[in-house]
């Protein structure tokens, strides 16, 4: 047998490193002991604490905002995600391929980036470092699908407007403020109904460990934002800003507004305006275009306010169908001369044709008898003075100079009956002349057809918000607003056969510092259809027009809005209304 | 005179079953250390240990199935091809995941280095089974000492120094096993605390850090931050851990380099005292069945071969969970047949298959 000669003394160097072995266990185990069992309780706590900062985070779990539809169930504002990219390079595995593929994508070189997810002076690596304030959804999604350990993309709700600038000044827009990165909605809708869109967020304590996360918190429900139906016809809306565009050109306007209402309901149909917002440019310039001139730019309305001297005048008992008093053309009161609009005299006018033609000296004579102490109540009760309360962000509420006031003067009172001096807004002269329309009932403006939430809906009432007055005075003003636009002795532009109109142009001189304009006027409309069932009104407002009269600028311009109108809203002509009424039903199919 | 006898009865069963328990262990916690992984890199870890585990365990067998005086016998050849691909990485190789120069790229990456080390310990074996009778001779042990220095400064230039260390302590334990006289250990004691400015000195800035901050944890904090994680790991255990895959400091990814360096936190985090134990003792048992082939090798080569094994697994072992236990500094060892790491299972489980080769043959000698 041939010996190992190497045996001896391997073995006995075989013993002395099982030794060795034996005590290096010995010391790993006593180590592991240590740490396990014996950590001196301070250090556990404080390595514990430093450990468990970092299991978890709170976050703040967004809802979802809700949806803006117009009345026929188009879309006007729906939400997408820009994303927030983030990373966490104590996590990330692999720091320079996330550099270098994260880079095009986020507005970053590849160093700088590299740079941000290097380890601080003491070596520790960031726990989260931004890396794009916000993307856009896809960028966001093609992050999401390179997979790279440590990224996080968080979702930031956006929100985008299908109809663009056609329903911006309505809809309003979604924005952050710049220094509190907390975003909400500005103007309209979006910021009126801010507390209802946004819903209720949720904080939530979440895991930071992945794996962990499945089973500890599952869904969590947050209370999404609650989605509105508009009164706003987008059709409607179209066909208004359309012809206001078109206007503005042909008439060399600065400016205008079409607002068109329901004055059954006080359901707002269309605002138009010009100029208006364009939701995509967020310049200085451009957002101050977001506030609605139809609710928040006041302007002295000129003749069309004599509707509501005529209702306040018959409503009041002095006055009636059968008065009359001497047109001297001018007349002086307190050092101001209050003239009829072509300066000349008219004889003897009765009630109804110092409105038919307009004259100045007729409505100033009629208040200058009935007496401020008559006229203000009443005029207040047409909610002359005092916001509608319209449910859009941006309400003003226009200057009704009363009995106290210093600026008050008898000239002051009587030229308020006839439009100057006093201060409305576009949408308070409609619903003023709603109620002529509504048998002499304000219905409130609204804009909110209907709420959502969830499966619940929940329809807007409509409710009366005055009633300045009687059906009877009402009756007789819509008779004599017909006589306006037919009457053989008017200037009228306005032709529309086979519907009857009830209406009144309005001229408006414009008030400055230094007197009024002579160079500029307010031209405006407003009127009524079908005048003795009417379904929808309209105001018409050109701002310095180069033909200076409303009769000559604001009523064609009505006509045009009424020639298709009728079309979308399907109103019949006046002699097939009466056949459908006389078989027995309702033309407009009304529930109300 | 009997039939030629069946080699395979004298395999070694309780090493090979013990180190497959061991991988299986490992699969089990790199699964665990990766959950929930987005990384492709971190994804393909369990699936490409497993590949790896099977490919191994032919190896393990095929080495075995080779008499290891054949690769005496072919020494040098096997020397020159350890030179020769240590050489190549030098040229050719790709930069690995901590920036060494330290992969091949051949069809899939392998670790030259990996291989070298236990080539080395095969030609080293039968370097000194020749010589072990001349152990008196100061110009043996230099010698000897050169057959390793060549490819130890090859890897070491690359660099790595965990592997580079693991090559000198392979060729200590070799030499003091095949009978290093006391004199010339306290000879290479002195010159080697003499060399210790020139090794300093020639070291890369990372590997002087990391014995900086393992010396003065003050100064590097991110070092520190590796080893606090560990503790805190290690510490949050208890006697039977937080549950397989339940680790907080595992699954929250604050613990780095989890599947390969820090392996051994993870299972003391989810499997506790009782987990870290069993694989320490696992790890011993697999340390003796190698000496005890050492001990029953029927000749000084198999002898030296067990030896060499042995005491590169049980280096290397201890030093990773030194590290973990941050007793000692960082280096980058993988903790053996546990840690993900397709190169460094497989060389080590060829160490195991020259072991089984080695053991299976050690009667032959009394039928010779």
């Amino acid at each position: 047998m041939a010996h190992n000669v190497l045996d001896d003394t391997l073995n006995r160097r075989l013993t002395l490193l099982s030794v060795m072995l034996v005590a290096i266990s010995g010391i790993l185990l006593a180590r592991l002991l240590s740490f396990q069992f014996r950590m001196n309780p301070e250090t556990k706590q404080r390595l514990e604490d430093r450990a468990e900062s970092r299991y978890s985070q709170t976050v703040e779990v967004q809802p979802n905002r809700g949806q803006i539809y117009d009345r026929n169930g188009h879309l006007l504002a729906t939400n997408t995600f820009e994303y927030q990219i983030g990373i966490s390079p104590n996590i990330s595995t692999d720091r320079q391929r996330a550099a270098r593929e994260l880079a095009p994508l986020v507005d970053k070189t590849e160093e700088e980036i590299y740079h941000l997810i290097q380890p601080d002076e003491n070596g520790i690596f960031p726990d989260w470092v931004l890396l794009a304030p916000v993307v856009d959804f896809e960028t966001g999604q093609r992050i999401k699908d390179m997979a790279i350990e440590g990224i996080t993309i968080a979702p930031l709700p956006t929100r985008i407007y299908p109809q663009g600038a056609l329903t911006a000044q309505i809809v309003g827009f979604f924005a952050g403020a710049e220094d509190t990165k907390e975003r909400r909605g500005y103007w309209g809708v979006e910021g009126y109904y801010q507390l209802l869109l946004a819903g209720q967020s949720k904080r939530v304590t979440k895991s930071n460990i992945p794996v962990l996360e499945d089973s500890t918190n599952t869904a969590v429900s947050v209370r999404d934002g609650i989605d509105l139906v508009l009164t706003i016809d987008r059709d409607l809306q179209y066909l208004a800003q359309e012809v206001l565009n078109n206007a503005i050109v042909e008439q060399g306007a600065e400016g205008g507004t079409i607002l068109i209402m329901n004055p059954r309901t006080g359901e707002i149909l269309a605002i138009a305006n010009y100029p208006t917002f364009d939701p995509a440019d967020f310049s200085a310039e451009g957002l101050e275009l977001a506030r609605n001139q139809a609710i928040s730019e006041v302007y002295e309305p000129g003749s069309v306010f004599k509707v509501v001297t005529m209702a306040i005048a018959l409503e009041a008992g002095k006055h009636d169908l059968n008065w009359s008093y001497y047109d001297p053309g001018c007349f002086e009161e307190g050092g101001v001369a209050i003239c009829n609009w072509d300066r000349s005299s008219h004889g003897n006018p009765t009630f109804a044709q110092v409105f038919i033609q307009s004259l100045n000296t007729g409505t100033a004579t009629i208040f200058k008898e009935m007496g401020p102490y008559t006229v203000y109540p009443l005029l207040r009760e047409f909610g002359i003075g005092s916001p509608t309360g319209i449910d859009l962000e941006g309400e003003e509420a226009g200057i009704l100079v009363e009995m106290g006031d210093p600026n008050w003067s008898e000239a002051q009172f009587l030229n308020t009956s006839y439009g100057q001096g006093v201060s409305v807004t576009a949408l308070q002269m409609l619903c003023a002349t709603n109620a002529i329309a509504n048998d002499g009932l304000i219905m409130q403006p609204h804009i909110v057809k209907a709420r959502i939430d969830g499966s619940e809906i929940s329809e807007t009432r409509p409710s009366a918000s005055y009633r300045p007055i009687s059906e009877e005075t009402a009756h007789i003003a819509r008779d004599i607003m017909i006589q306006v636009l037919t009457d053989p002795g008017t200037e009228d532009e306005f032709d529309f056969p086979g519907y009857t109109v009830a209406g009144k142009t309005g001229t408006a001189q414009i008030p400055t510092p230094y007197g009024y304009d002579p160079s500029g006027s307010i031209a405006s409309f407003v009127g009524f259809l079908p005048a003795d069932d009417p379904v929808v009104s309209v105001l018409v407002k050109l701002d310095r027009p180069t033909g200076y009269w409303g009769s000559k600028t604001a009523a064609p311009v009505f006509q045009q809005v009424l020639e298709r109108l009728v079309v979308l809203m399907e109103i019949p002509t006046d002699n097939m209304r009466y056949q459908l009424i006389a078989q027995g039903g309702d033309p407009f199919n009304r529930e109300y | 005179m009997q039939a030629k006898p069946n080699i395979w009865r004298d395999f070694d069963f309780t090493l090979f079953g013990v180190t497959f328990l061991l991988i299986i262990i490992g699969i089990l916690m790199i699964r665990s250390a990766t959950l929930g992984a987005v990384d492709t890199d971190l994804i393909n870890r369990v699936p490409s240990q497993i590949q790896f585990t099977i490919v191994g365990i032919g190896v393990v067998f095929a080495m075995a199935a080779i008499d290891y005086r054949l690769l005496g016998s072919v020494h040098g050849f096997i020397y020159g091809f350890v030179v020769f691909i240590l050489g190549l990485v030098t040229g050719l190789g790709v930069a690995g995941a901590a920036g060494a120069q330290s992969w091949l790229n051949v069809g899939l990456q392998v670790q030259p280095s990996e291989l070298g080390k236990i080539l080395l310990v095969v030609t080293l074996a039968q370097h000194l089974a020749t010589r072990y009778q001349e152990m008196d001779s100061l110009q043996t042990v230099l010698l000897s000492l050169g057959h390793v220095a060549l490819p130890a400064m090859m890897v070491f230039v690359q660099p790595d120094l965990g592997t580079t260390s693991v090559m000198l302590v392979v060729w200590f334990v070799m030499i003091w096993g095949a009978g290093l006289r006391l004199k010339h250990l306290a000879l290479f004691i002195v010159v080697g605390l003499g060399m210790l400015p020139v090794l300093w000195t020639g070291m890369e800035d990372y590997q002087r850090q990391r014995i900086v901050s393992f010396i003065d944890p003050g100064s590097d904090p991110d070092a520190q931050y590796n080893i606090d994680q560990a503790l805190i790991t290690i510490g949050s255990g208890g006697l039977m851990g937080k549950g397989y895959g339940n680790g907080s400091q595992t699954q929250g990814r604050f613990l780095r380099v989890r599947h390969t360096d820090f392996i051994f936190s993870v299972i003391a985090e989810e499997m506790g005292f009782v987990g870290a134990t069993t694989v320490i003792m696992l790890m011993g048992v697999v340390i003796w069945r190698c000496l005890r082939a050492a001990a029953l090798a029927a000749d000084p080569l198999g002898s030296l071969i067990c030896y060499g094994i042995g005491g590169m697994i049980f280096f290397q072992t201890m030093v990773s969970i030194g590290m973990n236990l941050s007793i000692l500094p960082v280096t980058g060892l993988t903790l053996p047949f546990v840690s993900s790491g397709g190169s460094s299972l497989l060389t080590m489980l060829m160490g195991i298959g020259l072991v089984e080769s080695v053991v299976m043959r050690r009667r032959l000698g009394e039928f010779a």
